[in-house]
């Protein structure tokens, strides 16, 4: 399970495992509801029959689809606004060696609103790769279509900005240029685009690195120029594949507080793949889960985690619920049992969730000062300047 | 850890151990040299005759290996004549670096022979004249010839096969052909550097090119680059610091044109002194000119080295090979 092996420190993370893969099991008794808005749901029966076996009131987890009113409210504002994205009946197969082809993604639709955040999980291989440079445009689809504001994608363009997961800050330029790329390529005049380069800078706090070049930068600082790098053309919608991927811990978590700062500021539509799911919960409106092959989408779940987020909502009901959700329906559909929940983990799991429902267990509430200690820790972002009229609220 | 630093893979030097090194590289060889010159025991398989004896055809000064003066000595005195004597030496084509250093200076302060001919640095001057025309040229067409190889597939496979073919040719082959085309002065001669040079540039630079990081090309485009916009502000400034190595080595390469260049219709040249020199065995002069080619090669390149750290100061890896 390596979804929370990213999350730095040792016994939180084991005692969070506990806790998420008992929530897994326990949670899965709510699931018979369907989904809203039009996401399929995977009913698996291998998941249904561990549920059974284990009460839910034990747990005492609500279910993944249960949301506050101040949550519904929000999703209500999110639905409420315009429709960026539409990707319907999306097919993409690859020719093989030998004449076949391959199917990497088959039937995928689904719909982003305007500053949605949605992230995007899935086993390996099941194609988000694929998905998200076919948004870009750098892949073309083989069937299906991708509209964005009701125009036909065709070629990448910088209305879709891309964050990759390696780094690709152009070496030969300083950081400042680095900026300055997108907006000159796209006729913008120096000077102009030189101080729109150092404000963005200025909102990722790196404004003092402007004349450094990529190679003196550390990871994080180099993921934060090339957020900024794809954001000063205003594009759309960002398009952001793993990008804290190769990051270690600490810098991991203060790059998604920092991302979902400069979210909440200026106007933009973000699709966020990862491989870690609380990554995923942490950050997203939706999480979209795909299937592998073919990549197809299982579920679009909406997560009933409340905004604003931090680390400390990690042992937060709603989101071990969601987890727990997220969890069933990737190692279900890779068939093989996630370690640490065979036949004696569970009971062990169990009784931790139930010690945790009860809210008396030493362990969960320590668990809870060392998150809030970790959120404290990453709220050292800059102050951000406005750089985009924005003038509904996402939280 | 046990391990001494040096002999670990990849482990970068300290900056006072490569200079060490790299001057060992150098005073090794010469050292060698320098024993193989003064110590007798070593090798010496010749005799240089200080006292000809009764020997007519010998005279003080000239050499002889070593079985043939044991014999003329066996022969003399059976005769009961002076036997030659002589001293253990080296054969005359191994001068001692101390003659070589000597003919260095030498060669500089001689006037020529005749009274219109050059002076050894003009020769060099007129060399390096040569070479430079002919890496100029070549470069002008070769380099973006090959970053266009390298950045589309069609030139590439529209001009990549002839040249393939074409550089096995020896580039000698065409000295006639040059001759009979552009003259006996230097228009062959930069012909032929331009022949050996060209087609190895393209290929080499397309290669480069081509190892370009495709992520690099797929951010600018996803930045909203077109394609014209994408070979000047991408693939060239992405390729330069690589290039530029290129374009050291392929210097080299010119260089090692230039002797048969030069005997292309007048000889000319450095060439033209040391063919002069070998033809009455000054090989002292000889090695003298070879190392003036190797010092002035190796000085060009330092000194483009130097230059490209400054040019390209983001680039990682300059410096650490020499072309
Ligand atoms: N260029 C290609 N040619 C052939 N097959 C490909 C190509 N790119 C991807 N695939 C196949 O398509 C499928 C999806 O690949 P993709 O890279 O999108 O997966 P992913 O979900 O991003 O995986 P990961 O989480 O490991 O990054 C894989 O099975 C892969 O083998
Ligand atoms: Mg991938």
């Amino acid at each position: 399970m390596g979804s929370l092996a990213g999350q730095g420190d040792g016994l939180m993370n084991e005692l969070l495992y506990r806790l998420g893969g008992s929530a897994a099991t326990a949670a899965t008794a709510a699931t018979a509801a369907a989904s809203a808005h039009g996401a399929t749901v995977a009913h698996r029966t291998h998941g249904q029959a561990r549920s059974e076996a284990l009460a839910v009131p034990k747990a005492g987890l609500p279910s993944y689809l249960e949301q506050s009113p101040q949550v519904r409210e929000r999703f209500a504002r999110l639905h409420a606004r315009e429709i960026i994205l539409t990707v319907s009946h999306l097919e993409k197969s690859f020719a093989s060696t030998r004449g076949s082809s391959t199917p990497a993604l088959q039937d995928v639709c689904f719909q982003t609103h305007r500053r949605e955040f949605l992230c995007v999980v899935g086993p390996s291989g099941c194609g988000k790769s694929t998905l998200i440079r076919i948004l870009a445009g750098l892949e073309p689809h083989s069937a299906g279509e991708v509209l964005l504001g009701g125009r036909p994608v065709n070629g990448p363009g910088s209305d879709r900005g891309m964050v990759f997961q390696g780094y690709t800050l152009f070496p030969w330029l300083t950081v400042k240029k680095n900026v300055m790329f997108g907006l000159e390529v796209n006729g913008q005049g120096r000077l102009q685009a030189e101080r729109e380069a150092l404000q963005w800078l200025q909102l990722v706090g790196l404004e003092k690195f402007a004349e450094s070049y990529p190679h003196q930068l550390s990871g994080g600082m180099k993921q934060r120029v090339a957020i900024v790098r794809a954001l000063a053309n205003q594009p759309r919608i960002l398009l952001m594949d793993e990008p804290f991927g190769a990051l270690d811990a600490q810098t991991r978590a203060r790059m998604q507080a920092h991302l979902q700062e400069i979210w909440r500021k200026i106007d933009i539509t973000i699709i966020f793949i990862t491989h870690d799911l609380d990554e995923a919960i942490l950050l997203a409106d939706r999480v979209l889960v795909l299937s592998a092959h073919p990549g197809r989408v299982q579920e679009l779940i909406e997560v009933p985690v409340p905004r604003r987020r931090s680390l400390a909502q990690i042992i937060t009901p709603e989101f071990l619920a969601t987890k727990a959700r997220l969890e069933e329906l990737i190692y279900a559909e890779q068939d093989v049992p996630a370690e640490g929940r065979g036949a004696g983990g569970e009971h062990a799991d169990a009784g931790a969730a139930e010690a945790y429902a009860r809210g008396e267990d030493p362990q969960a509430a320590a668990l809870g000062r060392a998150a809030r200690a970790l959120a404290e820790e990453q709220e050292q972002y800059p102050v951000l300047a406005r750089m985009t009229d924005v003038s509904d609220n996402v939280d | 850890m046990g391990q001494p630093r040096w002999l670990r893979i990849h482990h970068p030097l300290s900056p006072r151990a490569r200079l060490t090194c790299g001057v060992l590289s150098f005073v090794l060889p010469v050292a060698l040299w320098c024993l193989i010159s003064y110590v007798p025991v070593l090798w010496h398989p010749d005799v240089r005759i200080t006292d000809p004896g009764s020997v007519s055809y010998l005279d003080v000064g000239s050499t002889l290996p070593r079985a043939a003066f044991d014999a003329e000595v066996a022969a003399a005195r059976m005769q009961g004549q002076p036997p030659p004597r002589g001293v253990a030496a080296n054969p005359i084509y191994l001068p001692t670096p101390l003659q070589v250093l000597e003919a260095f200076y030498g060669a500089f302060s001689t006037p020529p022979p005749t009274r219109d001919g050059p002076w050894l640095h003009q020769s060099l001057w007129h060399s390096i004249q040569v070479i430079f025309w002919g890496y100029v040229i070549s470069s002008v067409i070769g380099v973006p010839l090959g970053i266009l190889c390298g950045a589309y597939a069609s030139i590439a496979r529209l001009s990549e096969p002839f040249i393939e073919f074409f550089r096995y040719l020896p580039a000698p082959a065409f000295g006639a052909l040059a001759v009979a085309i552009l003259g006996i002065y230097d228009g062959p001669k930069i012909a032929i550097i331009v022949i050996g040079t060209f087609f190895q540039q393209v290929l080499i630079i397309a290669n480069t090119t081509r190892k370009l990081d495709p992520a690099l090309l797929e951010a600018a485009l996803t930045l909203g680059t077109r394609s014209r916009q994408l070979l000047t502000r991408v693939v060239v400034p992405g390729v330069l610091p690589e290039l530029y190595r290129d374009q050291r080595v392929l210097l080299g390469w010119a260089w090692t044109y230039l002797i048969v260049a030069e005997l292309i219709g007048t000889t000319s040249g450095i060439t033209w002194f040391i063919t002069q020199q070998a033809r009455y065995q000054h090989f002292a002069n000889v090695y003298a000119a070879i190392a003036m080619i190797g010092i002035i090669g190796l000085g060009t390149d330092m000194v483009l080295g130097a230059l490209g750290r400054r040019l390209f100061p983001w680039d990682r890896s300059l410096g650490r090979v020499t072309g």
